[in-house]
């Protein structure tokens, strides 16, 4: 309800600025200190699942770099009552251990870091996150994927999704011949690449509270959408959600997140403000910690979409770009050495049609031909 | 006859001959007034006559080489004039008058002007008044009989609109043989102590046409005086600010606006805009283009108190502060209280913005209507019955759903914008003792965005304001009324969230205000206020059917605000004077009303509440109180230059919870309670006022330090909306603000306007223990509202009365506004990690408006006179950046700055008069 406020405001602003205004790209003038705090994500999940813990650095606006891992810091998850686990490091800034923890206790996370410095969280509570009722979707020229959930304890009240979507999509051409050292060769079903799956995670915040309902029930929260006529539904998606419950304060932080990152900067937004986690650092209380460790169990949900089942969506116009190149034999495979293009398919009667690679394989569009092991 | 022709005696120009009159062979077609001006212009006669005759009537410029009677008799053969030339005066005037070359011999005799001795009526009729005005100024008028012995004679009046018979509040009555000068009140009455003798008294008010009166005082009397309006053309009329300088007045830091000003001012979309004009005078500030609130030197927007005819209005703004809530047609005068605010007002820490209404023209019905790319509005006034019970209606109303459908979106394609204000002045005249007058005043916003969230604001005000005159000396002003102010929000029409939530302020007021003229150095005011507040801080209601909200009320919060006062303007000398002032208020929270209780020592939270204490109906919860003091002094070093000084200490029981850069509609009003202690302040001031070219041109330097305690501010990540413990989220926060003002004004002469630069600062800084987390640390930020350098330049230049040219320039440096200094990734994005507040600021802003207002003619027979204003706001069509802010796109942080208003935006706008 909070949000629909500042909405509303934001709306007009740009609305009757809005045949006048203009939007421009800015950059920050560059600091002189870079800020490299410590940032701590992740759930710790109480049972079933792999907790994972991520360790990284803050960084600089200009810095391009996408990622600075924390390395060799010890990771521990700690009870009230001395209970503990400890998490191993797989691969850099990624900690991970399997959590068997006590739905009555409390838990913090004790982080030691590679130059010693002690990171503690506040003891926080066991949330049991209650299962998601449905996951639905409505086309209204884009597709929109919808959850439901209700806790019939009333006790959740603050909800967090994530989620990951794969689809899968066709190459322009289903070619059944391959190309290698100068022969040309049929190709077998693991070596098709005319079938291939992409996936992504969510990026925004996506948070739900029924703070103010009388039953802790949600209905109809918006998760994800895809645009129209996008490749996600080409031919066939798939979304899986994960749900959190979440504490109150859990879900402030996050919500400051949110807001931070996604409302415009009108005069009636609030001030940015600064993050406050559940996270200090113990050994230098001076400097901040970046995050939230929270407790809670993972439900998750997953639903196909198949392209059939949605109407105006048409496929990518690639006719043009794909119109294949006619030769013989010969002069295929004096062609074929560009590594641009592949063969799509022979002509009864004589003759080789090659195109654009990337009408061909369909790994060139940035997916995997591997079928996930879900996949129908 | 003799009336026709002595009204016009205005101007003094020489003449200097004929010669060039007959050098043309074909007589073209021109004004008489011209043809006159030229013949003037030679320097051998002056000619006397009725303007209105003069600027309507054409006449054939004839040639003659004979005498100027014979020239005359031709080129006025074919008019309805005829003249008189008598030593090197020409009168020119109606064929039908006969014209007698000697006064009748009574004419001198009492009775026959405006004057009004001791108990006989005044003269209000037509030809009486004519007849009075051309000689009353030269005529000796007696006050009381000769010998009453009466050593301190005073003498009272009324001063008057002559054509609408409107009071003229603040109009100056300067005793030039005593060298001392009074201002008239709120409703157009003065009381002036004389010694007794003969005195000329000056009367003068800004776009009215100065007048004098010589009297002889004897004994206690009154003096009614008639004002005409100043017209532009006629430019020989004498200096009229000469005497109201702010080299004269008594108290610093006193902004008046005139109405016609402000109509004047280039504005977005040409609707006039009074807060706008009052943003460009020194010391104001606001956030941005589109804010409701303004700022005073350093203070929250919430310290201002915006006053309508003694109505507060909580919300002075429309669609978002892109345009005020008052409809400049009913506005007479503006003024803008921002150093020495007098004892008489309180309730806010920073300024008084005190908008007076008209009362309405009191001889006939008229009105105004007008029209632009906004806006439609009508005015209506006149007398209900004459001269004694006025009527004034004012209602605007916008269109402005067509603006929104231009835009190129879909998204907005279902939303609508609507306002509209209305405003209704009744002025009743009982006797000269007694006035009552009414004031309605509403305004109302409503929004709907797409098909499922709306929202809506408004004011209502009604207040009631009686004066009474006991005698000469003493007088008091009721005023009672009562204030609103609420918001709705309306959301997720049709699903389980479904909701409506409302909030509302309401106070009911009532004061008592006297001024007694003591003796002749010293004149009192003094008087008590209260208050009732009441605000519904939130009510959430399920909307729809399918809706599962839980219907939730914050309870009501009650407060009584008392106040007395008492202020001496001690006149010392003519060059010295003080005004001294005392506030004393008196805060109290009524019940019912349960009061958590927290952990001492503590930052207050949920987790920190220990108890909860109820209060019952009507008991008193906490008491606030305290003095304010109010002292203000002025020194006249020479005629033309004074120095000032000021010190004001002042209280705010009423705070405005904002967590946004700008206060928004939805903002809530909170009262003090046991832990948000009442906003307490300072200001010290000292100016040096300069008037140059017989105070053609005005100039000051004004330096002022302020210190605001107790303001609140917000904890990251506060929520206030339906919030029953909002002293959980807020911080109490110090304010310090300096800066010194440098105005240069013309308030005379073709050219009008002013030039001012200030520079100032306004620092916030946290000292609440029981915080939590400070913002930055505790350290000192700039406030929001912070922009050190500010120029401006507002202009009109008058072709003629029926021509002139508006601009406008401003520059301020950039406000300032919090960056990001780190980005980290979280949950698949990169986020954004904000550190100092308002550390960066945005680019400098700089705007250029410029608008040609066009009158049509003045012809007084007219039925409908139209004036057109054709402008344009930011005449370079600069992008002035508002805001700054970073996203986060698939993924990654993008910054990007906004501009509102990033092109130049022209505007047309006509208004009749009928």
């Amino acid at each position: 309800m909070r949000y629909h406020v500042i909405r509303t405001y934001l709306f007009f602003v740009i609305l009757f600025g809005g045949w006048v205004s203009c939007v421009k790209p800015y950059n920050p003038p560059a600091l002189q200190v870079a800020r490299n705090y410590l940032v701590v994500e992740g759930v710790a999940i109480p049972s079933g699942d792999t907790t994972v813990i991520t360790l990284t650095r803050s960084r600089d606006l200009s810095d391009t770099t996408s990622f600075l891992p924390e390395t060799n810091a010890r990771v521990f998850v700690e009870a009230t009552n001395g209970q503990g686990f400890q998490f191993t490091e797989t691969s850099p800034g990624q900690y991970k251990a399997l959590l068997s923890l006590t739905p009555t206790l409390t838990y913090r996370l004790r982080i030691v870091t590679r130059l010693g410095h002690e990171i503690l969280s506040d003891y926080e509570p066991v949330i049991e996150t209650p299962p998601i009722d449905s996951l639905h979707w409505r086309q209204d020229g884009d597709v929109q994927i919808f959850a439901d959930s209700r806790d019939p304890n009333n006790n959740t009240r603050y909800y967090r999704w994530e989620y990951r979507e794969t689809w899968e999509y066709r190459s322009y051409y289903d070619s059944y011949i391959g190309f290698e050292n100068g022969i040309l060769f049929y190709l077998d079903s693991t070596q098709k690449i005319y079938r291939c799956w992409d996936s992504a995670v969510s990026t925004r915040v996506i948070l739900g509270t029924t703070e103010n309902l009388g039953d802790d029930v949600i209905l109809n929260q918006l998760i994800a959408t895809v645009p129209q006529a996008s490749q996600k539904i080409s031919a066939k998606y798939s979304i899986e959600v994960f749900q959190y419950g979440l504490t109150r304060d859990a879900f402030t932080f996050w919500d400051e997140i949110r807001k931070n990152g996604s409302e415009v900067g009108g005069l009636f937004d609030p001030l940015p403000s600064q993050l406050l986690g559940n996270l200090q650092n113990a050994s230098n209380p001076g400097e901040p910690v970046i995050g939230y460790f929270s407790v809670a169990s993972r439900e998750r949900k997953r639903l196909f979409i198949d392209n059939n089942q949605v109407i105006n969506w048409p496929p990518k116009n690639l006719d043009i770009l794909c119109t294949p190149i006619i030769t013989t034999a010969d002069s295929a495979i004096y062609y074929l050495y560009t590594p641009k293009l592949l063969p799509a398919y022979y002509i009864t009667g004589g003759g080789l049609a090659i195109a654009d690679a990337f009408c061909v394989d369909c790994r060139l569009q940035g997916g995997t031909n591997r079928k996930p092991g879900y996949w129908p | 006859m003799m009336g026709y022709i002595h009204r016009l005696i205005l101007c003094v120009i020489l003449m200097t001959g004929t010669r060039c009159l007959f050098a043309q062979d074909i007589p073209p077609l021109q004004p008489l007034s011209k043809l006159i001006d030229s013949v003037e212009r030679e320097g051998r006669y002056r000619f006397f006559f009725d303007a209105r005759l003069a600027d309507s009537l054409m006449v054939a410029r004839m040639q003659s080489s004979g005498s100027l009677e014979a020239w005359l008799e031709k080129t006025l053969q074919n008019t309805p004039l005829t003249f008189l030339v008598r030593s090197g005066k020409v009168y020119l005037y109606d064929r039908k008058f006969t014209v007698h070359t000697s006064l009748p011999p009574d004419f001198f005799a009492p009775g026959g002007s405006g004057a009004v001795l001791p108990g006989t009526k005044p003269a209000t009729g037509e030809t009486d008044v004519r007849l009075a005005d051309a000689v009353i100024e030269n005529r000796l008028i007696e006050i009381g009989s000769a010998g009453s012995g009466n050593a301190r004679p005073r003498i009272t009046g009324h001063v008057r609109d002559a054509r609408s018979g409107e009071s003229l509040a603040g109009a100056v009555i300067l005793d030039e043989t005593g060298n001392m000068s009074l201002t008239t009140d709120a409703d157009g009455y003065y009381t002036m102590q004389l010694s007794p003798g003969r005195h000329t008294l000056v009367i003068s008010h800004s776009g009215m046409k100065t007048t004098r009166r010589q009297v002889l005082v004897h004994d206690n009397g009154k003096l009614d005086v008639d004002l005409k309006e100043n017209i532009p053309t006629l430019n020989a009329v004498v200096v009229v600010a000469e005497k109201n300088s702010n080299t004269r007045r008594l108290l610093m830091g006193v902004e008046q606006v005139n109405v016609r000003t402000i109509k004047q001012v280039p504005v977005l979309l040409g609707e006039p805009d009074i807060l706008r004009v009052v943003m460009s005078l020194p010391g104001v500030t606001s956030v941005g283009e589109a804010s409701t609130g303004f700022n005073v030197r350093g203070g929250a927007a919430d310290q201002n108190l915006v006053l309508f005819n003694g109505a507060t209005v909580f919300n002075p703004s429309h669609l978002f502060g892109f345009f005020t809530a008052f409809n400049t047609e009913s506005v007479r005068n503006v003024d803008l209280y921002k150093s020495s605010i007098p004892a008489k007002y309180g309730g806010r820490l920073s300024s008084v913005l005190d908008i007076e209404s008209r009362e309405g023209n009191a001889k006939k019905w008229q009105g105004t209507a007008g029209i632009n790319f906004l806006t439609a509005k009508l005015s209506l006034e006149g007398p209900l019955v004459k001269d004694k019970t006025t009527l004034l209606l004012g209602g605007r109303v916008t269109y402005s759903d067509w603006l929104i459908r231009q835009i190129d979106n879909p998204e907005y394609n279902n939303s609508t914008a609507a306002f509209y204000d209305a405003d209704i002045h009744l002025n009743h005249r009982f006797s000269d003792k007694d006035k009552l007058s009414l004031t309605v005043y509403g305004s109302q916003d409503g929004f709907r965005i797409g098909a499922d969230s709306s929202f809506g604001y408004g004011n209502r005000n009604a207040v009631a304001r009686w004066k009474h005159i006991f005698n000469n000396r003493f007088s008091m002003l009721l005023t009672g009324g009562i204030d609103q102010y609420q918001y709705n929000i309306e959301g997720d029409e049709g699903t389980n969230r479904g909701f409506r939530l409302d909030f509302g302020v309401q106070q009911l007021h009532g004061r008592a205000d006297f001024t007694h003229a003591l003796t002749k150095r010293h004149s009192l005011e003094f008087g008590a206020q209260g208050i009732r507040y009441a605000i519904d801080p939130g009510n959430l209601a399920p909307l729809g059917a399918a809706s599962d909200v839980v219907p939730e009320t914050v309870p009501q919060e009650q407060a009584m605000e008392s106040a007395l006062y008492i202020g001496d303007k001690f006149t010392i000398n003519p060059d010295f004077s003080i005004e001294a002032g005392l506030r004393y208020s008196l805060y109290q929270m009524k019940g019912p009303r349960d009061v958590f209780q927290y952990v001492p020592g503590l930052p207050r939270t949920e987790a920190t509440i220990t108890d909860t204490v109820n209060f019952g109906k009507g008991e008193n919860i906490k008491t606030y109180h305290g003095p304010e003091w109010r002292i203000a002094a002025r020194y006249s070093l020479t005629d033309h230059s004074s120095v000032k000084a000021g010190f004001n200490t002042l209280r705010q029981y009423l705070h405005l919870l904002t967590n946004t850069a700008a206060i928004s509609p939805t903002d809530i009003w909170k009262l003090s309670d046991p832990y948000i202690r009442p906003q307490t302040g300072y200001q010290a001031s000292a100016g040096y006022y300069h008037d140059f070219a017989k105070g053609t041109y005005e100039s000051s330097v004004e330096l002022y330090y302020k210190r605001m305690n107790h303001v609140l501010d917000f904890k990251s990540g506060a929520s206030i909306l339906m919030n029953e413990h909002p002293e959980t989220e807020v911080v109490n926060t110090r304010g310090e603000a300096w800066g010194i003002e440098f105005m240069v004004r013309k308030n005379t002469g073709r050219l009008t306007g002013w030039l001012s630069y200030t520079y100032s600062r306004s620092f916030l800084q946290m000292d609440d223990t029981l915080a939590g987390q400070l913002i930055n640390q505790g350290n000192a930020y700039p406030a929001n509202y912070d922009k050190p350098h500010m120029a401006n330049l507002v202009t009109n230049y008058k072709f003629s009365h029926r021509y002139g040219v508006s601009l406008n320039v401003n520059y301020s440096t950039g406000r300032p506004i919090t960056l990001p200094v780190a980005i980290f990734n979280y949950a698949g994005s990169q986020r954004i990690y904000y550190s100092q507040r308002n550390q960066f600021r945005i680019p400098d802003y700089f705007r250029i408006d410029l608008a040609f207002n066009l009158d049509g003619n003045h012809k007084v027979k007219q039925k409908v006179h139209f004036f057109w204003t054709i402008g344009a706001y930011n005449l370079t069509g600069r992008d002035n950046p508002y805001s700054i802010y970073f996203t986060e796109e698939n993924g990654t942080v993008k910054g990007y700055q906004l501009s509102v208003i990033g092109a130049i935006i022209p505007y047309v706008t006509l208004n009749m008069k009928f």
